[in-house]
Formats: structure tokens, sequence, C-alpha cells
């Protein structure tokens, strides 16, 4: 059955950063609609193991399996397909400078195959709506502050309704209040069936939003359920 | 107004200019080889044989003769006639006072002229080699009435060593001026590609294919290198222009078709050159993880 099936499963999935291992015998599943938090100090391996998530960094021992991908076999030329099932978000994210939010997102729609304008602007508008920028669509990036660049950011990873959306720091540079905001946006985004896997080190957040913890520590990832 | 990063945006200064130079080097040794055929071929055309005819001959002799020598497959024609002159004994005279200033009359007495009656033929360029000469020699002194044939031995490999060499030492030249630019134009596309690595690994990272995130910088790379290639023709032909004009003679040597072509060439050394530096750079950062962009 699809909906059983969970986003992301690993079994006995060993993390290398390089020829380093970071994180041994990783074994986790995260089902439809969830929300976790993966925490752990800086160089605890939180990054590589996103990275290896989204097929960034290679799975060299162990599996995976993300939104239907074999992640230990993937090809590249089926990773960008891969990517279109995934959001990924992170803080030095980077959208083009030389054009407004709506062309930003525009042309990631054309990168990922649509072609339908009519359905494009709907579809742009509509994750606009859902990240609360509505009114933005003609800025330029630098006429946004950061935070609402980061909402910029995320509704790009909405585009292609993901199954899953991979957060690395994503309020890593924001101020408390704003963090906080984003936060928000993650938590509703997550209510409307998107699972998410938030990397943090930002403690206060996860105690205004409890969910489910994945610690990474001296190179083992433990499951911490609340 | 902040730093606008721009999509494909590399410095187009630079790039062009460095094309543009070399490929003016690259067309300029084009027209060199170019002309240096040409040269060479005007040379071959006016190569002659001398077929020295017996004394007193009949004038259908002389006439059987003549149509003997033209169905050789080596005689040049031009306008449909074969290129074949008779040199009667007395010209032949004159012309040898005139060159050499030795009158022999005055040794000899006056209707003593030890010279022969002769065929001047002119031969057709692909026989133009030293062994394929002496071959016409024997040829033609297997007809009756041909005493002697004569050619101005060695003038011929020596022209033809000459042009090779010419050949072998412009192509040497163009072929590192090639290496030259493609790592020139490499290097200038690598630097400028270095700025966007972030950005090219955001695209690559929402999903985008990388044909499709190649697209706007190969395509720039191909209209840069048109632009320096027509930059390039454009010197050229002005700097042929200046010397036709400067150097007198140098006309017989221009052809308009041949030079079409070199620019056509030009033009496409220009986009491929473009196309493939801007390829294999973005491909370098295609290919890279995360980690080592930083």
């Amino acid at each position: 059955m699809f909906n059983a099936e969970p986003v992301v499963s690993l079994q006995n999935a060993f993390i290398y950063q390089n020829d380093r291992i970071v994180l041994n015998d990783v074994n986790f599943t995260i089902n439809k609609g969830e929300f976790v938090f993966l925490i752990g100090r800086t160089g605890s391996g939180k990054s590589s193991l996103l990275k290896t998530l989204y097929a960034d960094l290679w799975l060299q021992q162990g599996s995976a399996k993300v939104a239907g991908y074999q992640i230990e076999k993937i090809k590249l030329s089926d990773r960008p397909f891969l990517r279109r099932k995934i959001g990924v978000v992170f803080q030095d994210f980077q959208l083009f400078m030389d054009r407004n939010v709506n062309e930003n997102l525009m042309w990631v729609l054309e990168a990922t195959g649509w072609t339908d304008r009519a359905k494009m602007k709907a579809r742009i508008a509509e994750v606009l709506m859902q990240v609360g920028l509505a009114s933005a669509k003609d800025k330029m990036p630098h006429q946004l502050s950061g935070g609402e660049q980061q909402r910029v950011v995320i509704s790009r990873a909405l585009l292609n309704e993901p199954q899953i959306l991979f957060a690395d720091e994503p309020t890593g540079n924001l101020d408390p209040e704003v963090s906080a905001q984003i936060l928000q946006l993650f938590k509703d985004i997550n209510k409307a069936g998107t699972a998410i896997l938030m990397a943090t080190h930002d403690f206060d957040m996860i105690r205004q939003f409890p969910a489910r913890i994945l610690k990474c520590d001296n190179g083992y990832v433990k499951s911490d359920d609340l | 107004m902040p730093k606008v990063k721009k999509l494909g945006n590399t410095p187009n200064l630079m790039v062009v200019v460095s094309l543009t130079i070399a490929l003016f080097l690259i067309g300029l040794c084009g027209l060199l080889t170019l002309n240096a055929r040409k040269l060479a071929e005007v040379v071959r055309q006016n190569v002659e044989v001398q077929a020295y005819l017996d004394n007193e001959l009949s004038n259908t002799k002389l006439d059987s003769i003549y149509k003997q020598i033209a169905k050789y497959p080596f005689v040049l024609y031009k306008d449909n006639s074969a290129q074949i002159n008779f040199i009667s004994k007395d010209a032949a005279a004159k012309q040898f006072i005139d060159d050499s200033g030795e009158d022999f009359h005055k040794l000899l007495g006056k209707n003593n002229n030890p010279l022969l009656n002769s065929y001047s033929i002119k031969i057709k360029e692909e026989y133009f080699s030293e062994s394929r000469l002496k071959e016409i020699k024997k040829s033609l002194e297997r007809i009756q009435g041909i005493k002697e044939v004569g050619y101005v031995e060695n003038f011929v490999d020596e022209v033809n060593k000459n042009i090779s060499k010419i050949y072998l030492i412009l192509s040497g030249f163009v072929l590192l001026l090639l290496v030259i630019i493609i790592m020139l134009v490499n290097n200038t596309i690598k630097l400028a590609l270095y700025s966007q690595r972030f950005l090219i690994r955001s695209m690559q990272l929402v999903g985008a294919t990388d044909s499709f995130i190649r697209k706007p910088f190969v395509s720039k790379g191909a209209l840069q290198g048109l632009i320096s290639g027509f930059i390039a023709s454009t010197l050229l032909i002005v700097t042929q222009q200046l010397a036709v004009n400067k150097v007198d003679g140098l006309v017989i040597l221009q052809e308009i078709d041949k030079m079409v072509l070199l620019i056509l060439i030009i033009l496409m050394i220009g986009v491929l050159v473009g196309v493939t530096s801007t390829f294999r750079s973005v491909d370098k950062y295609l290919k890279l993880s995360l980690d080592d962009l930083y």
C-alpha cells in the first residue's frame, strides 16, 4: 500500500564525510506527514545525514529509501527527479538576485518540467499564499527581509508538492522572533500533510514545538520519541 | 543596489577579447596558408617541359608530333586547347642571345644555329613531382622526331619541399594557438563560474536537470564565440585588403571563395571553443558535492 510506506527509511546506513564515517549503523523511518527534529552538536553529522538523504553525498554502505528512490543505487540522471519529490531548505540556499520572486519560482517550475502557463501561475500564487507572501510576487529578493527571503525559499521547495521537506538549520541566521514565525510556517506546512525533517541546534525551538527527535551523538543516531 | 548575481553571467569583454585575438591569429595563419597554396599553384602551372625536335622535320610531321603530345593526360588544357607552344630555333636563338648577352653567331657564323626547334608544354599541376616529370620525359622521348626532353631539374622538388615546410610550420602554429585559446577561455570562464557555483548548486537542489542548468551558460558561450568570430573575420578582411593594396602582385593570390570558407571556419572554431569551454566548466561544478564548493 502506498500510504503505509514510509517517506524515508534507513537500514544499517553508514554516513560518510569523504572517507571518514560520521554516523554508524543508522536505522529510522519517517512516515507520511510526520514532523521530526534532527538535533546534535555542530559536526555531529546532521548535515551529512541530510545530504545523504537528498543524494548529495553518496551512501556507500547500508540502504536508504527516500520518496520511493533507493538512495544507495540512485543514478546521477535520476537525482533531479528525486529532488522534485522532496524539498530542500537551508540557510544559504540562494535565490536568483537578478529576478523577482515570481520569476524565481517560474524558473523552478520550468526547470522541473511544467509547461502549462496558467497552471504555473496558479501554483505560484498558491505557494506564496501558503508562506504568507501573497503580495511579494513582484519584489526583487534584495527588497525582502531575511525572514521573507527564507519564506520564498520555502515556497520554492513546496512548488512540486514534495512528500517531505529537508531543512538544515533553516533559521540559522534569523532573529528569535522571525525564527519562531518560520517554525510556525513549517508546522502549518506539516499540518497540510508534508513530512518534515529539520536539523537544528536551537533547543528553545524544540521546547516550543514538541515533536519527535532524532539525536546525533558520538557517531550514532538515537531515536528519542517524545 | 547590491551586486546583482545574474544567471549565466560571465565577464563578456575578457572572453570576447581573448577569443578574438586568438581567432584573428588563427585566421592569419589560414590566410598565409591559402596564399602559399595559391602561389605554389601559380608556380606549378607555369612549369614547362621542353621537347626538342629533330632538325628538318616537315610541317605535317610537326603537326603529327603536336597531336601525339596533346593526347597525353599530363598536358594542361586551357579553354579546350592544349597549352603547347612551338618555339622555332630562330626564336630560341633570339631569346638565348637576349638572355645571356652572348651572340654565338659571331663565333659560329651568321647562319649557324646550334639550337633546335622545340615544343614548350605546360604540365598539369598534379604531375608536379620529380618522379612523374621523369616519366613524362620518358614517354615524350618515345615519340619519333623528338630528340630530347628537358626541364628544370630539382626546381620542382625544391618548391614542393618548401611548400610543405610552410604548411607544417603554419599548422603547428595554428595548433599551438588553439591550445592556448582553449586554455585561456577555459580559465576565464572557470573564474566567472566560480562566483556562481552556489547558484548552480541551488538549481540542482530544486530538481533541475544538468542539461537545463547548462543551457543558459552554454548558449551564452556560443554567442560570445560567434561575436569573437565576427570581429576576428572583419579584422582579417581589413588586413588582407590592406596587404593587397600595398603589395603589388598580391592580387593574383586572392581567392574569394577560399576566403569565405576560411571565415566560416573561424566562426565555427569560435562557437565550438565557446560552447565546449563553458560546457566543461559548468559540468565541473555540476559534478562537485556541496562540501567541495566551499
